[in-house]
């Protein structure tokens, strides 16, 4: 999701989750990494200060 | 809106060993095969069982024609993230045989447009075609890239894209492309997919799992 806000998102949200791969007709490689169906949504932010601050809130991981 | 993008790390990085123009072949290979022979049984579940799993109406599907209705593979529902309004302008990136553009030109109305892109010829043919059958005047469907949308700057109320953005190879480009086709305040509704374990490189370059 940072990556939808680096570039040029704020409020992105995962709404929903849901395996929608198992029982495919050929073997998928969905179940080895984990994979699941998403919706998300995001939104174009109105003024550059309201997508920097979204920006600043990005927090790295170690 | 003017970015300083030196300013921001890109995320996705570009992964070394991985062939863009030959992957891009091997996925429009793999969904003109959809378009045209969605029986046959991919990796993924297509059509309108697929649609019925990912919590389409039943109602959205009514006169839409049975051959769009087969070739669809999405991985999400963009129209549970919100309503569509009427008048609004609505962009579908990577619409394949065109099911999320005609549902959503029925919710947009005569006021409202929608255009679907998708990079896959036999998947705008029969988007096309189904929007002849249904008479639908208010969308068009367009051969293009999502990194490079042939669409305005700031045209869009809402983008749309459903089992696409996994696929881009350049995830940034596609995003910014998004945005750049926004009005400020425009929504992105997306269904697509969440890999939640590590994905070594060497899975990264093979072609035949971007596929499926």
């Amino acid at each position: 999701m940072a990556t939808v806000v680096a570039n040029g998102f704020v409020g992105c949200e995962i709404t929903w989750r849901a395996d929608v791969f198992s029982g495919a007709p050929q073997a998928s490689s969905a179940a080895q990494f984990g994979t699941v169906g998403i919706n998300f949504r995001a939104r174009k932010p109105m003024t550059e200060e309201e997508w920097l601050a979204a920006v600043s809130s990005l927090t790295c991981s170690t | 809106m003017v970015r300083d993008t030196a300013l921001i790390p890109s995320v996705a990085q570009p992964i070394p060993g991985l062939d863009l123009a030959e992957l891009r072949q091997a996925i429009q290979d793999e969904y003109a095969l959809v378009a045209t022979d969605p029986g046959r049984g991919f990796h993924f579940h297509t059509g309108r069982p697929l649609a019925r799993l990912l919590g389409y109406d039943d109602a959205w599907l009514d006169e839409i024609p049975e051959a769009t209705i087969a070739s669809f593979a999405g991985t999400g529902n963009p129209f549970a993230l919100g309503t569509l309004h009427d008048g609004e302008f609505v962009v579908d990136v990577g619409c394949g045989a065109g099911i999320d553009s005609l549902i959503a030109s029925r919710m947009v109305g005569a006021r409202g447009r929608v255009i679907g892109i998708d990079m896959t010829p036999s998947m705008v043919e029969r988007a096309r075609r189904s929007a002849d059958a249904l008479g639908a005047t208010n969308v068009e469907f367009k051969l293009g890239f999502a990194e490079r949308l042939p669409v305005p700057d700031g045209w869009a109320d809402a983008v749309i894209s459903n089992g696409v953005l996994n696929l881009f190879p350049d995830k940034v480009a596609g995003l910014q492309e998004m945005a750049r086709v926004l009005k400020p305040g425009g929504r992105l509704q997306i269904g697509d997919i969440l890999v939640s374990k590590a994905v070594p490189l060497s899975a990264k370059r093979d072609i035949d799992l971007w596929k499926g």
